[in-house]
């Protein structure tokens, strides 16, 4: 039995050329949705921040894009192409062109740090062992982590390094597209101050798009050049921050203006 | 984009212009490192002329600093900001073992000597083996200090997970015991008839069979089934809860983790075990009838009155006063492998593996000490 192919997506001239396009996208378990009639664009080179309520949907947005859940309906379009009716090739090279940190690190506990970084490499590159090393340590020291931890397993290290750890193996390849679930929840203040200076550099040098989940509002301000705000199971407002804090959506004013937010009466 | 690329051009005695091409991405830049270090070795002042370089990334600009970077005239990347910024990013990287050459590998730690190498083998393992000893005597005695308390007190007793893990180590197993005695007493009966009618006593098959069946294979067989299902599975719920901290998060509310999961396994399997066995007896006697019937034609009705004459009630006692302690075997190797569970996968699928292999061989170990303590048991 063979697939009837999509027919191609139906694009405006600015979202032609999107790293993220998602149309109409519909996500549920059983009765419950999670997602309906959600739209997206996210635009090359930019750093978009994706908030919302505990449960809105987020990670369940992230896995959607990555092809880990498949959506009751509803089209996403990765750097072009559909990654789940594409062939194998073609799924792998989009793969190779995106990094992911997972909410929980998500290091292969039987590899080492420096193994667990040196894992993408080897599957999309032809370096050797020990050019590939030699990355892998300057990732550890671009996400501030010490030499000696390249050797520590994933069970031996701090929440704080697990995270560290993770990023670096996200940006093994130097992905363009950079997907960040969390990036900064439990570090410290100066330390995610780092983090945040640091993918804002990448970002800028490696002209990396980031899909950014976080809640931190110091990264939000900092970084990120728009917000989508997850509410009501769809995308109800994507700009940058400043319009934003101005929004008469219910959610998105308490987000900003509430006791935590940085809106000062 | 086209294909990373580069060509030198030589400017003077000592002195070179590196033109790169293309894009420098980590996944082009195989071998690049050993040709540019080759081709620039003698040469002391290298230009860089980026002007035909699409895309640099961090592996790109590692590459370069750390073949050529003390050597770079000037500014490698004048009026570029993107390439200089990631060139920057590589800087003070040099320093600590990130150079692109031996001294970054691991040292090997391995034993060299073969001979040191075994002696650092039996001595490590034997020392596991006590470590091993020592803790499997602690949590035996652990369990049982909370079996007799619980005996006191029953309360102290988790019914609801008892009556749950009855279910899914007992009740659940009922299918496979009795399939799998079924046809170990049919083979059984196949067997006996076979040699026994050369002497004319195929008859005997029938005693043959209930006796085996009653005093050693029902039990032995459910006992293996069981631990094959229930050690597995205990050794890797609680090694998972381990992992994910549930057992510190019982310890930090006052919940005894033995008390709440190992003591409900225990007497589960302890309570099932019996009356698996019976059941797995009953179909291996089935089993036995069954082909007996078809081979001798001799009625079921037969085998039940051969039965109740000539094979006496010891026999069952016999076989069935071991399941317990099969049962309290399979829960307490199931239960303190899963305890020992460290934070990663392989010392969870170790910690498994370990609980089945060491339940079912401790299983027939006990069997056998079984079989010699009841040699020639009657009721007498």
């Amino acid at each position: 039995m063979k697939r009837k192919p999509l027919p191609p997506m139906e694009l405006h001239e600015d979202e032609a050329n999107a790293a993220i396009v998602i149309k109409g996208l519909r996500n549920q378990f059983g009765q419950h949705v999670v997602h309906d009639n959600l739209d997206l664009v996210v635009r090359r080179g930019e750093i978009l921040g994706v908030v919302g309520g505990s449960g809105s949907g987020k990670t369940v947005l992230l896995r959607s894009i990555l092809g880990l859940q498949k959506p009751a309906a509803g089209d996403i379009l990765l750097l072009g192409h559909r990654l789940n009716s594409e062939n194998a090739e073609e799924r792998r090279r989009i793969q190779a062109r995106t990094g992911v940190l997972f909410q929980s690190g998500a290091l292969y506990s039987t590899l080492s740090v420096a193994e667990n970084i040196m894992a993408p490499m080897a599957e999309f590159t032809n370096l050797n062992p020990r050019e590939m090393r030699a990355v892998a340590m300057l990732k550890l020291q671009l996400v501030g982590l010490p030499a000696r931890a390249a050797e520590l397993m994933p069970s031996e290290l701090s929440g704080g390094m697990i995270k560290r750890a993770a990023l670096a193996r996200a940006l093994a390849l130097d992905a363009e597209l950079l997907f960040l679930d969390e990036p900064t929840a439990g570090l410290d203040p100066i330390s995610a101050a780092a983090f945040d200076t640091l993918i804002k550099d990448l970002a800028s040098s490696l002209n990396l798009t980031v899909f950014m989940i976080t809640h931190d509002l110091d990264s939000l301000y900092a970084i990120c050049s728009e917000i989508a705000v997850l509410a009501d199971k769809r995308v109800v407002e994507k700009a940058p921050v400043s319009q934003l804090e101005k929004s008469t959506h219910p959610w998105i004013h308490e987000y900003f203006n509430g006791p935590r937010g940085r809106v000062k009466a | 984009m086209s294909k990373a690329d580069y060509s030198i051009e030589t400017l003077a005695e000592g002195r070179a212009r590196l033109i790169l091409k293309g894009a420098w991405l980590i996944t082009e830049l195989h071998g690049f490192a050993v040709r540019l270090r080759a081709q620039l070795d003698k040469i002391q002042h290298i230009e860089i002329d980026a002007t035909q370089l699409e895309t640099l990334d961090t592996a790109g600009a590692l590459l370069l600093r750390s073949t050529i970077g003390d050597r770079i005239d000037g500014d490698p990347f004048p009026g570029n900001e993107k390439f200089s910024n990631i060139y920057a990013l590589t800087e003070a990287t040099s320093a600590e073992g990130v150079a692109l050459d031996r001294s970054s590998e691991p040292k090997r730690t391995l034993w060299q000597n073969p001979v040191a190498g075994l002696m650092v083998r039996i001595g490590r393992a034997m020392e596991t083996f006590w470590e091993h000893f020592i803790a499997s005597a602690v949590f035996i005695g652990h369990v049982t200090t909370l079996f007799l308390l619980s005996i006191v007190n029953p309360k102290r007793i988790r019914w609801p997970a008892l009556v749950n893990i009855m279910q899914r180590a007992g009740l659940e197993a009922i299918p496979i015991v009795t399939l799998t005695n079924f046809f170990v007493g049919a083979v059984l009966a196949f067997l006996m008839v076979l040699s026994l009618r050369q002497y004319g006593g195929a008859v005997f098959a029938i005693d043959f069979v209930s006796i085996g069946v009653l005093r050693e294979f029902a039990p032995v067989i459910a006992a293996v089934l069981i631990a094959g299902r229930s050690a597995s599975s205990f050794a890797a719920e609680i090694g998972a809860m381990k992992m994910n901290q549930e057992i510190d998060a019982m310890c930090v509310m006052g919940i005894d983790p033995y008390e709440a999961l190992v003591l409900p396994r225990v007497l589960a399997l302890c309570i099932m075990t019996p009356l698996v066995t019976f059941l797995g007896s009953i179909a291996g006697m089935a089993g036995g009838a069954a082909v007996i019937w078809a081979v001798l034609q001799l009625a079921p009705g037969y085998f039940l009155q051969r039965l109740y004459d000539y094979v006496p009630f010891e026999n069952f006692f016999v076989g069935i006063v071991r399941t317990p302690v099969f049962a309290a075997t399979i829960a307490i190797v199931g239960c303190r492998m899963g305890m020992t569970v460290k934070e990663d996968v392989i010392s969870l699928g170790r910690k498994v593996t370990t609980a089945v292999v060491q339940s079912i061989f401790l299983i027939f170990m006990i069997d056998a000490m079984f079989a010699i303590l009841f040699n020639g048991f009657t009721f007498q």
